[in-house]
C-alpha cells in the first residue's frame, strides 16, 4: 500500500486532489533509501502519526 | 612575449601576458570592483537508467552518471546533487522526459538546500498524456560552501517514471558570475 493510500484510509477527507503540486499535502522521496514521508501537510485534517502509518 | 609580474604581498604572484600573434588588442577592465572569474565549475550529469516514482510523491532524480564535472562538485553516487566551492550565481538546467500510463500531472523542479525556496521550479503543470518532456532553469545564488541544489520531479499518473539518457534527463549547471 503506497503512502498516499494510507493517507486516505486513515483520513477520508482527505482526496487525490489534495496531493497535487498545488494541493495541501506534499509527499517527497528523496532517493535515499527511507522511502516516501510527508514533506508539508496544510490540511485541515491532522496529519497522521508515524504510529498510525505503520499500523495500515 | 611581454609580460606583467603582480607579486603578492606576502606569497604569490599573476603573470599576464600579450598573446604571440600578430594585432593591437585592448583589455579593458571596469570601473567596478569585484573578482574576475576566469573559469568556473561547471557540470552535466543524467540518469542512466530508467526510474521509478511513486505517484503523487514529490522524488530526488537519481543523476548517478557524470558527462563532465569541471571541479568534482557533483556528487552522483550518494546524494545526486551539486555543492559548489566557489561562491556566486550560477545558471542551472533540469531537464527530464517524463513517463506516465495515465493522464496526469507532470512538473519538475530545482530545490535549493533541500526545499524550493530559493530554487525554481517548471511554471506549468504539463499534462502526460504517455512522455512528455519538461524543463527548468534558472539563477540561483551559491555560497560556496553549504548550499547545494538537486533535481525533483512530480507525476501524478499512474506507473510514473522519469526516462534515462545523458540528453533525455539530465541536470546542468555553470557559474555565470561571483
Amino acid at each position: 500500500m503506497t503512502l498516499i493510500e494510507k493517507i486516505k484510509q486513515l483520513r477520508p477527507n482527505v482526496t487525490d486532489d489534495d496531493f497535487l503540486p498545488e494541493g495541501t499535502i506534499m509527499l517527497q522521496n528523496d532517493s535515499d533509501g527511507n522511502g516516501d514521508y510527508i514533506k508539508e501537510w496544510n490540511h485541515t485534517e491532522t496529519q497522521p502519526t508515524q504510529s498510525e502509518l505503520d499500523g495500515v | 612575449m611581454s609580460s606583467i609580474k603582480l607579486k603578492g604581498s606576502t606569497s604569490g604572484e599573476i603573470t599576464i601576458s600579450a598573446p604571440a600573434v600578430a594585432g593591437t588588442n585592448t583589455l579593458t577592465i571596469p570601473a567596478q570592483t569585484g573578482n574576475i572569474t576566469v573559469a568556473g565549475p561547471a557540470f552535466h550529469a543524467y540518469v542512466s537508467s530508467n526510474q521509478t516514482l511513486t505517484s503523487g510523491v514529490w522524488t530526488k532524480a537519481q543523476m548517478d552518471t557524470k558527462a563532465f564535472d569541471t571541479d568534482g562538485e557533483f556528487d552522483a553516487t550518494t546524494n545526486y546533487r551539486f555543492t559548489p566551492t566557489v561562491a556566486g550565481y550560477y545558471h542551472f538546467m533540469y531537464g527530464a522526459r517524463l513517463y506516465a500510463t495515465s493522464q496526469s500531472t507532470g512538473v519538475v523542479a530545482i530545490y535549493k538546500n533541500g526545499g524550493g525556496a530559493g530554487g525554481v521550479q517548471s511554471n506549468s503543470n504539463g499534462t502526460l498524456p504517455n512522455y512528455n518532456a519538461k524543463f527548468v532553469s534558472g539563477l540561483v545564488y551559491m555560497n560556496g560552501s553549504t548550499d547545494y541544489v538537486e533535481a525533483y520531479s512530480y507525476i501524478g499518473g499512474t506507473t510514473p517514471s522519469i526516462q534515462a539518457g545523458i540528453n533525455t534527463s539530465f541536470f546542468q549547471g555553470y557559474l555565470v558570475r561571483t
